[in-house]
């Protein structure tokens, strides 16, 4: 497999992968989107994401990445960082944005504390990203 | 040997809705991005690409974006011929779809046009390293030609 990128997912205290479980909450064919979107971001250049959709969101939310899809007028977002180490990127949280406002409402600030828990132990944090 | 991402990706193949939606976006990404890195590698920008296909630059704006997958084979048919490359449109079983979606490589995302293809024997072709720009180069460049594939398919039938 040619994998550019490898990505992960967030994983709670209580070893829950919470990307994988807000991915089986959603419908099928949304979920079947997302999926194939991150599947191609793994095997291009991370120099191009920005060509497909993904954004380095500002504001409250400075410096995380927005993969951005839209499917059936509702713009799905999957937060996520660069790191822990290079070549890495690491889902974060998960949700919807209607009128630039993100649902939940605290999403950033979820996935900023995320990333310091990751940072802290990353072997217990993360795990690659699931793609059932 | 199977990776892990291919055992996720067959073991989420049991739900059918999902399996199709599976199919139908891994299309619509991998076309916008061909189109787009194709796009790239001709230093066109999208009005220059419109111009060729007389089109509007917006049409290949939603052309590339990968949330679009509206394209249809003609349009396909026209890109193929203006970068020189073919168009393959068939169906598969999914097992072929999972390999394809694991192996994307620069080559499959963005393939070299005819120019840049070099045709050393029937059985082996490569890609040349640097661009070569129309077929009357492509001649001189290689001694081994289409003219001499022919050739050896002649051969090979009245062997």
């Amino acid at each position: 497999m040619s994998s550019n990128n490898l990505i992960y997912d967030f994983v709670d205290i209580n070893g829950i992968n919470i990307i994988k479980v807000w991915l089986d909450q959603i419908a099928p064919k949304t979920k079947a989107k997302l999926n194939t979107r991150l599947n191609i971001l793994e095997q291009i250049s991370r120099a191009e994401w920005g060509k497909y959709n993904t954004e380095v969101l500002k504001g409250d939310k400075d410096g995380l990445i927005a993969v951005k899809v839209l499917y059936r007028k509702i713009q799905y977002r999957l937060l996520g960082y660069d790191g822990p180490k290079r070549g890495e990127f690491t889902l974060l949280a998960c949700g919807k944005e209607r009128n630039d406002r993100y649902t939940p409402l605290d999403i950033g600030e979820k996935s900023f504390k995320r990333i310091m828990e990751i940072e802290n132990n990353p072997t217990a944090r993360r795990t690659r990203h699931d793609f059932r | 040997m199977i990776s892990d991402k291919e055992r996720q990706i067959v073991n989420s193949l049991d739900n059918k809705e999902y399996r199709e939606a599976l199919a139908i976006e891994h299309v619509n990404n991998t076309l916008a991005i061909q189109i787009r890195k194709m796009r790239e590698s001709c230093h066109w920008n999208q009005s220059e690409l419109a111009s060729q296909l007389g089109k509007h630059q917006e049409t290949i704006s939603q052309w590339e974006n990968p949330d679009y997958g509206r394209h249809s084979i003609t349009s396909l048919k026209a890109l193929a011929a203006t970068f020189d490359v073919a168009l393959l449109v068939k169906f598969i079983p999914f097992s072929e779809l999972i390999q394809d979606m694991v192996n994307l490589s620069e080559t499959r995302l963005s393939p070299p046009s005819f120019s840049e293809e070099q045709f050393n024997t029937v059985t082996s072709i490569s890609v040349v390293s640097s661009p070569i720009n129309d077929t009357k180069d492509f001649d001189a460049y290689n001694p081994s030609t289409i003219g001499d594939i022919n050739k050896t398919n002649k051969e090979l039938v009245h062997a």
